[in-house]
Parts: structure tokens; C-alpha cells; sequence
């Protein structure tokens, strides 16, 4: 075998022009696609950790069954005082459950005593958010959601609006509003707030929109109820078994949940990942194309110019197989070169952006964010496998008419 | 039994509408340890007899038996594993792999065998030995004069202990002092080693000393001289 091998990398020097020119596109190929992976990769792991972490929504969302119903009104989609409390018990019993935020959406009219706005708005835990958001490790865990004071359980009349709000109804932090909203008995009522922050929306929020601690919603809808539980769990444990345990677990209790995952609840990461997604698929299919291109160039020629030498290899006993063993020796020598440098380049990218610095404002926010790539160690290794498999199948279309062509046809070929 | 029996062999080519016929029905027998030579003009059809008698090619018509095996009814597996363990071949252009030393290139053969690599080293330095290259056993190709590279050419063809060397026109790119070294190097292989060897020729220095002579005309055998040796 080390026979082989010699000889493969011997004939890789032997056109080195060629070869080095093979191994700079597959290089600069695999680290362009592992570079955009990388991206990608920081892009869904920020949507994910901003659903999960900033937006306090946690690993699970415990749903009441029914919730969207055709003609369900909000009422019923609604957990009553007593089901809320008992979910509160039974999730602080699970030992995988770290922490558990109660939410209520609410459609209201905010007004500032001149002018006035529709807006929706959603119920929260202020010290539960604040706890969730503070598991949250690498940059969201330095992220600043909002511009102002946190919101807090002792200062429920303490709200938080988005920009939209703020420039429909020209407020500033500090200003008294009103809001006023449906009670859970169908009647109107209102309550005076204050606006401690103001926030960005992201994809999927309205551009419309408040946060109000839970309590002063309660207060204002006169009910104890929430409409949804965000759940938080340890890192590592099965969703998929999780959900079906509380879910089970629930129905003990009589009451009838249905329960989602983090992704099922984000349409905007769905979205945004399916986007990235194809864009990568697309751009791993050129550089594969040209990657395999180049090979089975590289290769195709290697075969046509040692075509005598094929013959007497093939007199002197090397079986067909062995002419595609050879060649494809040699061609996964190049995907491996190329490889190599692909992982230097990629190396040299990521280390390149993480002393710079670069920063960006992504769509749907207007934050400025510094624009990381992730180094994936699966991805890479599975790009690896991927080039050299390629780089493989590609020499054996390159030298399978040689490995069956005539003996003496090979041998008398000029 | 003869190492090689032909009957009635021929081959015909077609190129386009053309036919050829290369070799037409020639039978003959050729004993092991003989040293012999096809003689003829180009187009006589000298090399097409090799490349038969080599297994790199199939008769048209006709059976050409291999210690009494018929060559025909081996696939190409079967014709290459053949060729490796019986017979060793040297050509007219060396044929050497350029990007391998003398002694790599040796090794090739038995590398070809499962099971030999620790072998091929050893069998490669006593074969570069026997033809007095154990020097330049280090050197590529390029690095050897013509007449090295086809005793390199030769020590790969012994490697295997090949019971039969066919040589088409070994001597074809070789000065004549290293023609002759080359063929007293045949003769003393095919004496000490019994090693048949069969050669293609029409170099008039080698035909002196070769013992047996068979003549080639238009594809047919027109002569069969036995103790022609000068």
C-alpha cells in the first residue's frame, strides 16, 4: 500500500501546475462553503437561543388543547385560575424543568392621553424573563434587549414598548399611558402604566407591541390566568420525551395541554433557516460541480497522458480494478490536499473575523451586532468526507474507460 | 507438454471497413527454457504472436494453450493474475514508471500479488543484482542510460520468477554495445535460470546467438529453424 501511495503522490508532483491548481479550487470551495455553514450556523443558533433564552419562550411552549381552534374566542383558549396554579405546581415538580414563565397575550389600546393605538400585547414574569435570559450563554447572553429600565415584579405599571409604539404615539421613557383592554368577563377596563424601555421587534412580532408584567395584566383582564407557559429545561434533554411526559403528566391532573417545541413556536427561524438553508444547498452544489469538474479534468488528463503506462501496468498484472484503485488513490490524495488547505483557509477566516470584529444589523432588527462564523467541527468533518468521496467517484468516471480499455490498445496508445 | 501451443491461431483486426488479418492460422510449440526469436519485417506480424503469447490479446480463431490451459477461457482477471505469475515482459521503450526508482519499479509485479509486499523488496534487490544494477537501484528512470533502464526492464520481468520473458525488440533503442551486454545477459539468464525467453526482432546482432528462429511473412510462420545459433 505505501507502494501506492508513492506513486500517488509522486504523480501528484509530477503535473504539480495542475494538481496545485485542482487542490486551490476544492480548498477555496470547501472553506467558502464551510464559511457560509459557519454563518448559518450563527444565524439559526441566534434565532434559536433568542427564541428559547431573549424571549424567555424556553425548550417548550405548554398550550391549552384546542387553543386555535376554528371560532375560539380567547377566553377559552385560556387556562382558568385553578389550572394555572396546578401547572405551576406540577412543572416546579420535574427535576428537568429549570425554570417555568407564565404568559397572557392581550389585545388593548394604548394611549398617551391625546393620541391613541391598537396594540398586542403579552403578559410576563419580569423575574423569570430576567432569569431565563440570564442562562443564556455566549452573545445573547451580553445582548441588550432594550433601551431603559428592566421591567419588574414590585413596578408592575412598568411596561415595555416596541419603536413602532413609541413613534406612533411619540412617547419617551417615562411617560404615563393608558391601557385599556377586554376583562376576562368580557367587560372594559384600563390601567395606567409607565414606559421603563423601549425594544426592537424581531420577524414575527408585530411592530405594535408592549410587554406588561403578568400581574398588571391580571389586573387589568381581572383574572389570575395565563394563556401559555414558557418552559425551560436542562440542556440536553429529549423535547420530543419531554413533551410527551407533561403532557401526560397534565392529563393526570385533568387538565388537556397541547405542548410545543421552541421551533415549532418560531415561524421567523423556520423560515430563516429554510432560507439559509437552500442558499447553502445551492452554493454546496456549484463548488461541488466545479470541485468534481476539476478532478475529473485533473484525472482525465493524468489517465490520457499515462495511458502506455496503464498498458504495462496492466501486462504486468494489475487487474482492471487496480487501474480505478490507483487513480482513485490519487484523486482522494488531492480532495485530502485540498481539504487541508480548505481547513487552513476556513481557520484563517474565522480567526481573521474574530480579531476584527466585524459588526452588522441584521434584517428585522435595527441593532447593531457583531457578525460572527462558528466554527462546526461536524460540518467540517462531514464536508471533508463529502469532497474526498467526490474527489473519488469523480477519478473513477475519469479512469474507468482506461481500466477497461485493451491491454494492447493501452500499450500501443501515443 | 510444451509451455505454449498454438493451433491454428489467427488474429484480423478491423480498422473501419478494413480488415486485417495479422496472424493467419499458425500452429506451433514452444518448449519451456527455450531461447527463440520471431523474426520479420514490420507488419509481419511478430508483435501481434507476442501480445498472444503474452495473454494481452485473444486469438480470432483457433486455441492457444498455456502449460496446456486454454488462454481462451479465462476472463480478464484470470489472464492478469496468469500473466503475473508466469510470464514477465520487457519492451521496446522500457516502459518504465517514470515517477518510481529502479528498484520501486522492480517491486511492481509482486505488488500486483496479495500478500507480498514484504517480499517485493527483497526479490527486487536480488533481481536488480542478477542484471548488475544493485548501484542504481535509487535512480529514476531518467536518471539511467538506455541500456540500464532495459535491464531494470528485465530484473522486473525475473522478479516473479517468470517462467517465460517476452521481449519485443529489446534492443530496438539500444547502441550496439548495449545490445550485446543485454543479450549476453538473455543467455545467461535462459542458461543458469532455464528462463524461456521469446523475442521479437529483426536485430541481426541478437538472431547470432539465438538458438531457435521462427520467421514471420505476412502473418503466416514461413521458417522454423531449431539450432540456428552462430
Amino acid at each position: 500500500m505505501m507502494l501506492w501511495l508513492t506513486i500517488a503522490c509522486r504523480n501528484l508532483f509530477r503535473n504539480h501546475r495542475r494538481s496545485l491548481f485542482t487542490i486551490l479550487a476544492i480548498g477555496f470551495g470547501f472553506a467558502g462553503v464551510t464559511l457560509f455553514s459557519g454563518f448559518v450556523h450563527y444565524i439559526s443558533s441566534s434565532l434559536r437561543d433568542m427564541q428559547i433564552y431573549g424571549r424567555a419562550g424556553g425548550h417548550l411552549t405548554v398550550l391549552k388543547k384546542n387553543w386555535n381552534a376554528p371560532g375560539a374566542i380567547e377566553e377559552e383558549a385560556s387556562f382558568t385560575d385553578e389550572e394555572t396554579a396546578l401547572i405551576e405546581k406540577v412543572l416546579a415538580e420535574e427535576p428537568n424543568v429549570v425554570a417555568v414563565s407564565p404568559g397572557t397575550g392581550l389585545s388593548a389600546i394604548l394611549s398617551n392621553g391625546e393620541a391613541s393605538s391598537i396594540c398586542y400585547g403579552f403578559g410576563i414574569s419580569p423575574s423569570t424573563v430576567e432569569r431565563i435570559r440570564n442562562t443564556a450563554r455566549g452573545l445573547l447572553g451580553e445582548f441588550r434587549y432594550y433601551e431603559g429600565d428592566p421591567l419588574s415584579d414590585e413596578k408592575s405599571y412598568g411596561i415595555g414598548i416596541s419603536r413602532g409604539l413609541r413613534r406612533a404615539l411619540d412617547l419617551k421613557l417615562g411617560d404615563s399611558v393608558v391601557l385599556a383592554g377586554p376583562t376576562a368577563d368580557g367587560q372594559f377596563n384600563a390601567v395606567d402604566c409607565e414606559v421603563l424601555q423601549i425594544f426592537e421587534t424581531t420577524g414575527d412580532q408585530s411592530d405594535r407591541s408592549l410587554l406588561v408584567p403578568i400581574e398588571h395584566v391580571r389586573r387589568l383582564r381581572n383574572s389570575y390566568g395565563a394563556q401559555q407557559f414558557g418552559v425551560l429545561l436542562r440542556e440536553g434533554v429529549s423535547l420530543p420525551d419531554m413533551r410527551k411526559q407533561l403532557t401526560d403528566r397534565l392529563a393526570a391532573e385533568g387538565i388537556q395541554v397541547e405542548i410545543f417545541t421552541w421551533e415549532e413556536m418560531s415561524h421567523f427561524y423556520r423560515r430563516v433557516r429554510d432560507m439559509f438553508n437552500v442558499i447553502n444547498r445551492f452554493n454546496l452544489v456549484i463548488v461541488l460541480v466545479i470541485a468534481g469538474m476539476s478532478v475529473i479534468n485533473t484525472i482525465g488528463m493524468a489517465v490520457m497522458e499515462r495511458t502506455r503506462e496503464i498498458g504495462t501496468l496492466r501486462a504486468l498484472g494489475l487487474k482492471p480494478r487496480g487501474v480505478l484503485v490507483l487513480f482513485a488513490l490519487e484523486s482522494a490524495l488531492i480532495g485530502l490536499c485540498g481539504t487541508g488547505l480548505g481547513v487552513l483557509l476556513l481557520l484563517a477566516g474565522w480567526l481573521g473575523m474574530d480579531i476584527a470584529k466585524p459588526t452588522w444589523i441584521p434584517p428585522q432588527i435595527n441593532v447593531e451586532v457583531p457578525l460572527q462564523v462558528h466554527l462546526v467541527p461536524e460540518y467540517i468533518v462531514l464536508c471533508a468526507v463529502g469532497v474526498v468521496t467526490l474527489a473519488v467517484l469523480a477519478a473513477l468516471i475519469a479512469s474507468r474507460r482506461a481500466a477497461r480499455m485493451e491491454v494492447v490498445d493501452a500499450l500501443g496508445h501515443s | 507438454m510444451a509451455l505454449f501451443e498454438l493451433r491454428q491461431v489467427s488474429r484480423t483486426y478491423h480498422l473501419g471497413d478494413l480488415m486485417v488479418r495479422a496472424l493467419k492460422e499458425v500452429s506451433l510449440a514452444i518448449e519451456a527454457g527455450e531461447l527463440l526469436a520471431f523474426m520479420g519485417p514490420s507488419g509481419s506480424g511478430k508483435s501481434t504472436l507476442c501480445h498472444l503469447l503474452g495473454l494481452l490479446d485473444n486469438p480470432t480463431s483457433g486455441k492457444l494453450l498455456l502449460d496446456g490451459q486454454d488462454a481462451s477461457e479465462l476472463d480478464e482477471d484470470g489472464r492478469a493474475e496468469l500473466r503475473n505469475r508466469k510470464i514477465g515482459f520487457v519492451f521496446q521503450n522500457f516502459s518504465l514508471v517514470p515517477v518510481l526508482t529502479a528498484l520501486e519499479n522492480v517491486q511492481l509485479p509482486l505488488l500486483f500479488r496479495p500478500g507480498h509486499e514484504s517480499l517485493a523488496r527483497k526479490r527486487a534487490a536480488e533481481a536488480l543484482e542478477a542484471v548488475g544494477l544493485t548501484p542504481c537501484s535509487r535512480q529514476r528512470p531518467s536518471q539511467l542510460s538506455g541500456g540500464q533502464q532495459q535491464r531494470v526492464a528485465i530484473a522486473r520481468a525475473l522478479v516473479t520468477h517468470a517462467e517465460v520473458v517476452i521481449a519485443d525488440e529489446p534492443t530496438a533503442n539500444l547502441d550496439s554495445e548495449a545490445a550485446e551486454s543485454l543479450m549476453d545477459l538473455i543467455q545467461k539468464l535462459n542458461a543458469e535460470r532455464k528462463t524461456t525467453f521469446l523475442l521479437a526482432t529483426h536485430d541481426a546482432r541478437l538472431l547470432r546467438s539465438i538458438p531457435r528462429q521462427i520467421s514471420l511473412h505476412d502473418g503466416e510462420v514461413v521458417s522454423d529453424q531449431k539450432g540456428a545459433r552462430s
